[in-house]
């Protein structure tokens, strides 16, 4: 179970609010390969996994990118208080701000909403694992193209701490996979699922 | 908030963070020594920083709270707030 504690895992104070900013960074809260994703991708995936060393693993960095989630809607908050309604023009977020005010919503940057389409779960350990390398990568790619849109150094960190945490998980995520082969025959990897066949 | 605090909230989160990060680290590799004794070090760094910022201003956790003449755990500023 989950319980709270009332913190971030790594700082934010934005000093200066700038929808511009926010109109991207919204794609680490609600897109393909943002923190929500991840999270729902591996609290999912962890239940059908046969070993324990995969389900720590799973529920651990899928607790952790929920930190994250909180990081990133953190920095969106910042970002979009105080805005007059000139800002919003000015600042192109009125396609947003019509449907949601300043409240957040997940959604990509290009206004797609967020889905479970995003993430698989498919019930086989070797499967799931390459899904969940996939997805680190894509985080930081995700990352790396805030990271060449963003100037403001109040967002930068965060932003880069959060970029080094996707290459960590990324680092877990194969040695998972690395022992759960290890238990599999060394002939043929496929042979079975070991999540479903007896 | 004032500067000390600051301070020692950023502790919480540094401490928390070396914990986080050992875990992650130990679910793949759990018979790793060094880890396994990193772990229990940061384990009661961390706890300390808790302690001492918990003591200093505001309950971070639900399931100890002080008493306190109002509900502290929804009147004490939220991770997201800034200070205007």
């Amino acid at each position: 179970m989950w319980r709270y504690e009332k913190r971030l895992q790594y700082p934010v104070n934005i000093k200066r609010p700038d929808a511009r900013m926010a109109k991207v960074i919204i794609s680490q809260m609600g897109g393909p390969d943002g923190e929500l994703a991840a999270s729902q991708r591996y609290l999912s995936q962890r239940y059908a996994m046969p070993w324990r060393d995969a389900m720590a693993v799973l529920t651990d960095i899928g607790t952790e990118e929920l930190n994250h989630l909180e990081i990133i809607s953190t920095i969106l908050r910042q970002l979009t208080r105080d805005l007059s309604a000139e800002d919003i023009q000015a600042q192109g977020f009125a396609d947003y701000f019509v449907d949601h005010t300043t409240g957040l919503w997940p959604q990509s940057a290009g206004g797609v909403p967020f889905s479970a389409m995003a993430f698989q779960s498919k019930g086989d350990p070797v499967t799931d694992l390459h899904e969940d390398m996939a997805a680190e990568q894509k985080a930081r790619t995700t990352y790396d193209n805030l990271l060449r849109l963003v100037d403001d150094p109040d967002v930068l960190d965060p932003l880069r701490f959060l970029r080094e945490r996707e290459i960590v998980h990324y680092q877990r995520f194969g040695e998972a996979l690395r022992n759960v082969t290890d238990r599999l025959d060394a002939r043929n990897f496929y042979q079975c699922n070991p999540a479903f066949d007896p | 908030m004032t500067h000390e605090h600051r301070h020692l909230l950023a502790k919480v989160m540094a401490e928390g963070f070396a914990l986080d990060d050992a875990l992650l680290f130990l679910d793949t590799h759990p018979d790793d020594e060094a880890a396994l004794s990193y772990y229990q070090e940061r384990q009661e760094a961390y706890r300390l920083a808790m302690q001492q910022y918990e003591e200093a201003c505001a309950p971070l956790r639900m399931d100890a709270l002080p008493p306190a003449p109002c509900h502290i755990w929804a009147c004490s500023p939220w991770p997201w707030e800034t200070e205007a």
